[in-house]
């Protein structure tokens, strides 16, 4: 079996729209062999066509509709690769992501996942500036990070990924943060939604189950989060 | 020593607290977190602190509040008056209420005469946390509907790039 260095784990829900063209930026990263997992969540549009024309060599596992939480946690459990990856339906990388991130991660073995900038794109397709937000994406992630940390909480709709890594900031993982821009996220509306009931009720409930696990652990000091 | 007053016994020194928009909150099983969405501050309220937070949630009158911890916590009527009155001070200053209306002096300690081991036991008291602050407010692309998927919208033209 071909080593495979990095899984990049693309859940899928009734994303025809942009696919493919997420799914190319991936396959246009220069030089690391990567294994690409379309974990498809129950979609009923052409997701699968496309993920079957596109990408022929992909690794495809259908789930029946769980959520973006439970799908990532079935890619962890099916990948491979000695790093992971993540990129959503909807989203671009950069071409040289995963080169300029593996040099960073074998720069430093002490560093567990590294992150970088991302440009959000407009609906009109303009770029914003680069800004650093906490989400899958931007990051290249090794293994053993998951394997101390555990996947995603699945029963929060809206904040897995920033609970994902407030757990692992509670447990002392590094990580490192760089200017470089690698992922390039999609926008859907020009105005940012925030502050919806249960939006709100999400982070909540992640900062309780923080504080609760840093109680047990005999303490509630600072995790701080990036920016470092 | 200022207290807060009912209408009846100093007209005019009533005020109204009310919690800000952009403050979120939410009671788990007796522990009140509350989480600034501006600047991404949360805080952790103790059980009297949360008895307290959760009746100007229900826009209870201080003088309300105050005679529910009075007899919550089998205390003074002026022992509960300081508390309420500290933590309002506390949670104004934290900016997560508007006081409107004629504010008394706040009590900086409990009240003179109080039993302090008494005081201490139930004062209220509120953890302020700034680690997750860049994340909490940066963290606003989660575009999704409650499925935890995006919510994909008709497309809006738009002013440019930011």
């Amino acid at each position: 079996m071909q080593r495979v260095l990095v899984s990049v784990i693309l859940p899928v829900f009734n994303g025809e729209r942009f696919l493919e063209e997420a799914i190319r930026s991936v396959y246009a990263q220069d030089g690391a062999p990567i294994e690409l997992l379309v974990i498809d969540d129950g979609s009923t549009d052409s997701s699968s066509e496309i993920v079957g024309t596109v990408a022929p060599d992909a690794r495809v596992i259908e789930q029946e509709n769980t959520g973006p939480a439970a799908a990532r946690n079935r890619g962890l459990s099916e990948a491979r690769g000695e790093y992971l990856a993540f990129i959503d339906a909807d989203d671009v990388w950069a071409p040289n992501k995963l080169s300029r991130q593996l040099h960073d991660l074998v720069d430093d073995e002490t560093v567990d996942m590294t992150l970088s900038m991302t440009r959000c794109i407009h609906p009109d397709g303009t770029l914003a500036a680069p800004r650093f937000f906490i989400q899958f994406g931007c990051g290249l992630y090794r293994r053993r990070a998951f394997e101390r940390v555990g996947g995603f909480d699945e029963s929060l709709r809206f904040s897995e990924d920033l609970d994902w890594f407030a757990r692992a900031r509670e447990i002392g993982l590094r990580l490192s943060v760089t200017e470089d821009v690698t992922l390039h996220y999609r926008l859907h509306e020009d105005n940012l939604t925030r502050g919806t009931d249960v939006h709100d009720l999400g982070y909540l409930q992640l900062i309780k189950r923080s504080l609760d696990r840093r109680r047990a652990r005999g303490g509630t000091e600072p995790i701080e989060m990036p920016p470092l | 020593m200022a207290k807060i007053s009912s209408k009846d016994e100093n007209p005019g020194s009533t005020f109204v607290v009310e919690i800000r928009p952009n403050i979120a909150h939410e009671d788990f099983d007796g522990e009140v977190v509350i989480l600034n969405l501006d600047i991404g501050l949360y805080h952790s309220l103790n059980e009297s602190a949360g008895f307290i937070w959760s009746r100007i949630a229900n826009h209870s009158s201080p003088e309300s509040v105050v005679k529910a911890v009075a007899r919550e916590y089998g205390v003074s009527v002026a022992l509960a008056d300081s508390m309420v009155l500290s933590l309002i001070r506390e949670i104004e200053k934290e900016g997560l209420v508007d006081v409107n209306g004629t504010s008394p002096r706040w009590a900086a300690e409990p009240a003179e005469n109080m039993d302090q081991t008494d005081a201490h036991a139930f004062w209220p008291v509120m953890d302020t946390y700034r680690d997750m602050r860049h994340a909490l407010v940066v963290d606003p692309i989660h575009e999704v509907d409650e499925s935890g998927w995006p919510a994909l919208k008709v497309q809006k033209s738009t002013n440019g790039a930011e």
